[in-house]
């Protein structure tokens, strides 16, 4: 029974008001709510962009708080790891993190980012055919991408990994998902991930309240398809704080890179003085949870 | 001198009163009867009869009778009379009886709340219900929402057993409105134990509410006629003759027919077909019905039925898709459903008994035999609804209760020493069915359904001998209760003792200390909705305190409790999974398990009776904790957790039949769970994790009620209007919360806002 409540009336005579908000306004857009004015980790990744079995991966995260927050440490933790099993496993919510026992602590640490030992966990045997037998259309003699130790199989557990930061003595939750190979895929080693290119945030050093500046974010890949977040103390950005790609450049002789710009522009408040910090993160919805980056900046200033 | 006599005699007009009790009708004598046309002109006072008749010389034009009982107090009545033939009138003096009171049996009962019935009745924000007046007694929790539940002393709901003139009932108050099931002008008094039960009460391990209906003896002929804006009601008593007496009544809400109506021409303004409209409405409906035939000066046999329906109505409104003109069935009605999935909840019951009951002064007992059949239908799945009955469930059958209670005086030990003793057999047929897999099918082809089958059967039996001197009492129970249920039996030993002191200086020293027992609802260790490894529930109640009179009716009762639960159920949210082949789904879904839980505190009762002054009320306080403990070792307050708690309940006699009343009500915020944002950067958007089990609490509760009544006696009727005004200062007090897009701030859903009440109450 799937009930559709299209004009529900929850009216009673005399009770005016007494359910407002039952049917509340959809949730705001981050698009909007980009003042940091209390702590959030915005931004994830790890190196490898995925998790391989008995590997080192070190992981990084961006927690934007404000200026007198003190991060006291952080905790990283798996969900739905069997480390005994061969069945391969997909996770799409994060409600397993209420399972205490369905929990692996990957690891504990004061700062980011850290570098780790993924656990160990055995081959998976319950893969579909289709891909255990997928041609990529890649000769392992004619590329040379395959070497000994790869392996060509994608298959591979898709996983939660929480992050928990401590702010102030209270916590701060990130999530991602992302695929756990019991050996490495060879696609880990070939491709680039953002964090791997160069990036650069162009802003003023110094400027005046209640003045207008212009903001760019240049990353040196192809990152057309990717989403910058733009992440400040105080202010109005005026291109709101989700943007896309403004201009893109192919690699040239001089500049052997794709360069990806995203431009915004920040009104500083009239009352505002001192350090003005910016952040931008880089990331590509709906890609690799791990796979973002980002810059920071600052400006001072001045009445 | 001679003309101004001959005057005064043609204009004199016989007035014939009779006073009765406004709450029994009893007929009452040596009342004080005075008629008065002018501060000049009053004539000799008479005195009522044991009939409660006396005809008194009154002056043509307007009058005012004057009535003045040693018990009861003064009432003035206007009255004209047209010429010289007169009238009769019935005058009706609010009854001092009080309504929650110890067992007159069972004097060893330690703790007693002893509040007036009308101050009951006119408690505000009660809507008239004096059961729901037990709300502003200390030790009780402040319930969610308008609900009647009455959680006591830090335990769970379940733990408060309801009963009706000492025959159970599966519950007392109407779903959401939070109107008890017995229309309050049938109820006589409240038995209400908030701990340590006497033997004679088992199958519940924390308090008692035990609605009696026939202390008093019904006079004469009485009905009342109720309406306000939720519902109306119908009662009528009447003494047929020596031996017969009859008492029925019934009660209907219109509220669901209001909101239909309303939705209905809401729909049609808006250019719809009427049934296209949709609305949510609750329905309930009531009906009682006691015969009673007096055998002989010492036995009597009565019949009583109680019957209750509460549905929460959902009509989702219908489409004529096809163009036909005539709206097209919905999708469950072509399918095989065991239940109506527009009855978001239904619960509803009947009962009937059979009692014969003894009193030759030395000897008394009632036996007696009860069956009905009941069920609980919740498919809201809202934890906040209910806390009690299933969850996305059906619960309910048939049940048989067979009981003897006997008590013999034993003026050997002392004066007021008796000897109770008695048994009691339950046997229930319940079938638990989990809907939760067809709440959320597309097909209801796919339908399927968990059902649970249990024979519960409990045989108890209970020995209390009482000993009563001048300033002591103690009692002594044992009892003893099998249980059998879900394949398994086990036997419990009840033992409880009680006693009292009187001091000389008008203190009573009391204490009490006893173990109770307690089945789990069929629907919490069912498979698929419940846990079935839940075990009986077992606590230990001990209570010491002292209460005493002061001058100027100043009464103090103050008590220090504890309780120690085993095997308490409580509903939490477990992470359920999946697999289907590789891929795993996560569901939150409720779940029962047994904790430990330990409860204490301080509870006090500061009261001023009515008497001579115009005003009368009481302060309640409570400071307590309640806390539990899973087998996870997690420690965690209860969901009633709630620290402190104060009520103030005040009236005002303004004179000429009007009264103000107030309530305030404050208490510590209610524990819940909260929940941390976790930012998802693939979804750019923010889901949740749950922080410790009710580790936070809501901001604290504030509530004030008014109350006004005026009452018009008449010849033979009295009629009283009344507004109550619950919340009157429309203090936002959340019941459902939510959070902000990312989980940072919560945010109140929904929460009573003012809710003014106009009634009418008629009575003959």
């Amino acid at each position: 029974m799937n009930i559709g409540i299209k004009h529900c009336l929850i009216g009673i005579i005399f009770l005016t008001g007494c359910f407002r908000g039952i049917f509340s306004d959809r949730p705001k857009y981050l698009a909007t709510e980009y003042v940091v004015n209390k702590p959030r980790i915005v931004a994830l990744r790890s190196s490898p962009v995925e998790m391989v079995s008995g590997t080192p991966s070190t992981l990084d995260a961006l927690l934007i708080a404000p200026k007198d927050a003190t991060i006291e440490g952080w905790q990283v933790s798996a969900c739905g790891l069997d480390l005994s099993s061969t069945t391969r496993t997909w996770i799409w919510d994060l409600l397993c993190f209420e399972k205490d026992d369905a929990i692996t602590p990957l690891f504990s640490t004061p700062s980011l980012p850290y570098q780790f030992a993924v656990p160990t966990f055995p081959e998976i045997d319950s893969c579909n055919q289709w891909n255990d037998n997928m041609d990529t259309g890649l000769a392992i003699s004619d590329t040379g991408w395959i070497e000994e130790g790869y392996y060509e199989s994608e298959c591979a557990h898709q996983l939660p990994i929480m992050v928990k930061a401590i702010v102030d003595g209270e916590p701060v939750f990130a999530a991602g998902f992302t695929n756990w190979y019991p050996n490495l895929p060879y696609h880990l080693r070939r491709d680039t991930t953002y964090s791997d290119a160069g990036i650069e945030l162009n802003i003023p050093s110094q400027a005046k309240a209640g003045t207008e500046v212009s903001l760019a974010l240049s990353i040196a890949t192809n990152a057309t398809y990717a989403s910058f977040q733009w992440y400040i103390d105080a202010g109005v950005l005026l291109d709101t704080g989700i943007t896309k790609a403004h201009q893109f450049q192919e690699a040239t002789e001089s500049f052997p890179h794709p360069l990806t710009t995203s431009n915004n522009r920040l009104v500083i408040p009239e009352e505002y003085e001192g350090t003005l910090r910016i952040w931008v993160v880089v990331h590509e919805p709906w890609y690799h949870d791990f796979d973002m980056t980002w810059a920071q900046g600052e400006i001072e200033v001045t009445p | 001198m001679l003309i101004l006599l001959l005057t005064q005699t043609l204009l004199a007009a016989p007035v014939t009163v009779t006073v009765v009790d406004s709450t029994t009708g009893k007929k009452l004598s040596n009342a004080i009867i005075d008629c008065t046309k002018s501060s000049k002109n009053s004539t000799s006072p008479v005195t009522t009869t044991e009939e409660g008749k006396a005809t008194i010389d009154c002056q043509t034009g307007s009058n005012q009778v004057t009535v003045f009982h040693d018990e009861y107090g003064k009432k003035q009545v206007p009255v004209t009379i047209e010429n010289s033939t007169g009238l009769s009138m019935r005058i009706r003096l609010e009854s001092p009886s009080f309504m929650i009171v110890e067992d007159e049996q069972q004097t060893g009962a330690i703790t007693r709340h002893v509040v007036s019935s009308e101050e009951l009745k006119r408690v505000p924000g009660t809507f008239g219900d004096p059961v729901r007046a037990l709300q502003s007694l200390p030790g009780v929790a402040r319930p969610n929402i308008a609900e009647g539940a009455i959680v006591v002393r830090g335990a769970e709901g379940i733990n408060t057993g309801f009963y009706v003139d000492g025959m159970p009932v599966p519950y007392m108050f109407h779903t959401l409105v939070g109107r008890s099931i017995i229309i309050p002008s049938f109820i006589d008094d409240i038995e209400f134990f908030p701990g340590g039960m006497p033997s004679n009460y088992g199958e519940v391990t924390q308090a008692v509410v035990n609605v009696r209906t026939n202390t008093q003896p019904t006079e004469g002929t009485k009905a009342q006629l109720r309406l306000d804006f939720l519902d109306g009601g119908l009662a009528l008593e009447q003494k047929i003759n020596d031996e017969w007496t009859l008492r029925m009544a019934g009660r209907y809400s219109w509220v669901g027919g209001l909101i239909s109506t309303a939705s209905t021409i809401a729909t049609r303004r808006a250019g719809g077909e009427g049934y296209e409209a949709a609305y949510l409405a609750p329905q309930y409906w009531d009906q009682f019905a006691d015969l009673r035939y007096k055998v002989s000066s010492t036995d009597e046999i009565s019949v009583l039925y109680l019957a209750s329906r509460d549905t929460l109505y959902f009509s989702e409104g219908r489409y004529d898709s096809d163009g036909d003109g005539e709206p097209d069935p919905l999708a469950w009605e072509d399918a095989d459903l065991s239940y109506n999935p527009e009855h978001w909840i239904d619960n509803q019951f009947w009962r009937t008994r059979l009692l014969w009951s003894h009193n030759d002064g030395r000897h008394s007992h009632q036996t007696w035999i009860a069956g009905g059949v009941e069920h609980q239908q919740n498919l809201l799945g809202a934890w906040w609804l209910s806390r009690q009955g299933p969850y996305r469930g059906r619960v309910g059958g048939p049940s048989v209760v067979v009981r003897r209670a006997d008590r013999w005086t034993m003026p050997q030990w002392g004066a007021g020493s008796a000897l109770v003793a008695g048994g009691q057999f339950t046997s229930r047929w319940f079938v638990a069915e989990d809907f939760q897999e067809t709440f959320n099918v597309e097909d209801y082809d796919d339908i399927v359904e968990i059902t649970t089958e249990d024979q519960q059967l409990v045989g108890s039996v209970w020995l209390e001998p009482q000993w009563q001197t001048e300033d002591w009492y103690v009692g002594l129970g044992i009892r003893g209760a099998v249980y059998s249920w879900d394949d398994q039996s086990t036997f419990e030993p009840e033992p409880r003792l009680s006693v009292r002191r009187q001091l000389p200086s008008d203190v009573l020293l009391k204490g009490a200390i006893g173990r109770y027992t307690q089945l789990p609802p069929l629907e919490r260790y069912a498979q698929g909705i419940g846990n079935p490894s839940l075990d009986i529930m077992k606590a230990w109640q001990g209570s010491v305190g002292a209460e005493t009179n002061l001058t100027g009716g100043l009464h103090i009762d103050s008590s220090i409790f504890g309780g120690w639960m085993q095997d308490l159920v409580v509903r939490d949210l477990e992470v359920d999974t999946y697999n289907n082949d590789d891929t795993v789904t996560t569901e939150l879904q409720p779940y029962y398990l047994g904790v430990q839980g330990l409860a204490f505190g301080w509870e006090g009762l500061f009261r001023v009776r009515p008497s001579d002054t115009p005003w009368w009320g009481w302060i309640s306080v409570t400071l307590s904790k309640s806390l539990r403990l899973d087998d996870a070792g997690r420690l965690f307050p209860s969901d009633y957790d709630m620290p402190i708690s104060l009520t103030a309940v005040g009236a005002y006699d303004l004179g000429k039949s009007w009264e103000l009343s107030a309530r305030l009500q404050t208490t510590s915020g209610q524990p819940y769970t909260p929940f941390y944002g976790v930012y998802v950067p693939r979804d750019q958007y923010f889901t949740a994790t749950r922080g410790d089990l009710n580790s936070e609490r809501y901001p604290a509760f504030l509530r004030l009620d008014l109350r006004a009544q005026k009452v018009w006696s008449r010849k033979w009727v009295d009629w009283m209007l009344y507004m109550d005004i619950y919340n009157a200062t429309a203090r936002s007090n959340p019941f459902i919360a939510t959070y902000n897009y990312d989980y940072s701030e919560l945010i109140e859903i929904a929460s009573l806002p003012i809710i003014p009440t106009i009634g009418l109450e008629v009575t003959y």
